[in-house]
């Protein structure tokens, strides 16, 4: 059995020495050159307050609201991180999926190599319907970090939890957890975030005044169903997210 | 091109020198249709279908070890939980259903009475994670499973190294539940030229095509979809069924249509097990259905049947009834695994 394996792998190194040499033939006048020069960019995710960068578990005023609040949870998944160039995508797009966990500093930093940059970055804000309906996935995507819905199909695109005084409800908590992935509910968004600078090292800032302008907290302290309400607020976090230096 | 090709016949080669004694494809008979789960996400795997049944036998993803999947889906009664009209979990605490017959999920499109879950994988979160059934976390849970000597092993054995995953626990239950076919029942038998119906059951077959076939339709004894049968809400549960995961209105009642096969078995009938007995339900096609906007068209004004027409029809339906699926040890409780020590 071994002696035989041996043999299957000699043969299968011969040919694929003999598959490289023939593409190098044949293909060498279609391929573009390769660049020399690439930007390694380093994109941080931080949450702002007024300007102001805000953590997880302190309590901050905030105009908006007229009250104070604290946030206790934020992730969310990014996915399909690429650019876009005079309003076309420009360049591969990086299909990996990142659950950005404000709880978990590494967590919050997306290392892209590209030998050009377009105008726009442009990711997805949420995980697609196919990953959705297609069964159990491992590493960020398994269900084990909280981000499945276990009573209905479809992951939690966005969640936010936290508590503020004027939410009427158990411990003043509020809950937002959006997804969705079934029509008319779909909740996955694209983010397009102009470059107002380059830097290797670039802040992309979710200023949490954006959610609070958009979402009656006292009113609806939990959201936790996919639902035109949380298509909706999808989109407005998905909009408010920009460039920082 | 060519070169890929041969690449890829190797890769097969070498592939099957590691796995091809462990892996499997799903058995059924000729006039079942081609199955909905896709397989090539999570190939059958004998080793895997063995982590699968420990899993599902396991009270270990109850919160307090008391709960297992087979409390309410029990081998012995088509993997339904017989003689409950609500199934109970976790201290002891009623749900709002009645707990489904694991048959033939391969074919399932949807899952759980109201179709909230889309894939096999997930469904199993649902009972993991509710408060009154097993009540526990699931990343919990599956640090209970990483601790565990004996998954250690079957993890091992199963994925080559000892790590516990969400992904590689939904998948192994998945691979268990799939295995769990129904085919083998007097119907089958009579489908494959094996066996022949007798008189009753014939004139049963011919009402059943008739009346029941459009929504339990053969040979899996349902179409998938949901339906409102006209039983009208329990007034103590107010369940609207599926309108409260499309939020439809269209929906309002509707509830997924179960299969018919194995019914002997799995008593009490209907979402929320109202009707004890196949005399009930009978009676309350033909003279109680309760109208309402989302009633099936095929339902309206009631099934004619006379009391000769029900008697035939039982007697077909109990051609559905397969009893090597419910005394196949393969499925039961994985004393090997968990008592080793015994005969």
């Amino acid at each position: 059995m071994n002696n035989c394996k041996g043999i299957i792998y000699l043969l299968f190194l011969i040919v694929s020495l003999h598959a490289c040499k023939s593409s190098r033939t044949f293909d060498n006048g279609n391929k573009p050159p390769k660049l020399k020069f690439s930007t390694k960019f380093k994109f941080q995710f931080k949450l702002s307050l007024s300007n102001e960068e805000l953590e997880l578990g302190k309590s901050y005023f905030s105009p908006t609201l007229n009250d104070s609040f604290k946030i206790d949870v934020l992730r969310f998944y990014i996915t399909n991180i690429g650019f876009d160039f005079a309003g076309a995508p420009f360049g591969e797009m990086e299909k990996e999926y990142h659950l950005i966990d404000f709880s978990n500093d590494s967590s919050t930093v997306v290392n892209i190599e590209t030998p050009l940059h377009g105008d726009h970055l442009t990711f997805q804000l949420g995980v697609d319907s196919l990953i959705n309906a297609g069964g159990a996935m491992d590493g960020v995507l398994d269900p084990v970090n909280g981000m499945y819905w276990s009573w209905q199909s479809g992951y939690v695109n966005f969640k936010m939890e936290g508590s503020s005084p004027m939410c009427q409800t158990r411990n003043n908590k509020f809950n937002l957890h959006l997804g969705g992935f079934l029509s008319p509910n779909q909740s996955a968004c694209q983010v397009k975030i102009p470059f107002t600078h380059v830097a290797e090292e670039m802040n992309i800032d979710l200023p949490i005044e954006k959610i609070f302008e958009n979402y009656k907290l006292s009113e609806v302290p939990d959201i936790m169903s996919p639902g035109s309400e949380t298509v909706r607020l999808s989109k407005v976090i998905a909009e408010s997210f920009a460039f920082k230096k | 091109m060519k070169w890929s090709f041969f690449i890829s016949i190797l890769f097969t080669v070498l592939g099957l020198g590691y796995y091809g004694d462990r892996l499997f494809e799903l058995d059924y008979p000729d006039h079942f249709p081609k199955p909905e789960y896709q397989f090539k996400s999570n190939p059958l795997d004998s080793n895997i279908v063995q982590l699968g049944r420990a899993l599902f036998y396991d009270p270990i993803f109850s919160k307090d070890n008391s709960i297992s999947c087979a409390s309410c889906h029990s081998p012995y009664n088509s993997f339904a939980h017989t003689d409950h009209d609500l199934s109970h979990g976790i201290g002891d605490s009623i749900g709002h259903r009645n707990a489904p017959a694991l048959i033939n999920l391969a074919w399932n499109k949807h899952f759980m009475w109201d179709g909230a879950i889309h894939n096999l994988d997930m469904q199993a979160l649902a009972p993991i994670e509710h408060p009154k059934e097993m009540g526990s976390s699931f990343a919990e849970a599956i640090q209970r499973i990483s601790a565990s000597d004996l998954y250690k092993k079957l993890f091992f054995i199963s994925y080559g190294d000892s790590i516990a995953t969400g992904e590689r626990a939904l998948k192994a239950l998945s691979q268990f539940q799939l295995t769990l076919v129904s085919a083998a029942s007097k119907y089958d038998q009579v489908k494959l030229g094996r066996d022949q119906f007798s008189n009753q059951e014939t004139k049963g077959y011919k009402l059943f095509r008739k009346h029941c076939n459009s929504c339990h339709s053969e040979p899996l004894f349902t179409n998938g979809e949901f339906a409102n049968n006209g039983i009208g809400p329990d007034t103590t549960l107010y369940d609207v069924g599926r309108l409260a995961i499309s939020k439809d209105l269209d929906d309002a009642l509707k509830f997924k249509i179960p299969t018919l096969r194995n019914l002997e078995y799995t008593f009490p009938y209907m979402h929320d097990g109202r009707f004890r007995y196949l005399s009930e339900v009978l009676k309350h096609y033909t003279d109680v259905i309760e109208y309402s906007e989302t009633l099936h068209a095929d339902l309206v004004g009631g099934i004619k049947l006379s009391s000769n027409d029900q008697v035939d029809l039982l007697a077909f339906l109990m051609t559905l009834t397969d009893k090597e699926f419910v005394f196949n040890s393969q499925f039961h409780y994985p004393k090997e695994l968990f008592l080793p020590d015994e005969d």
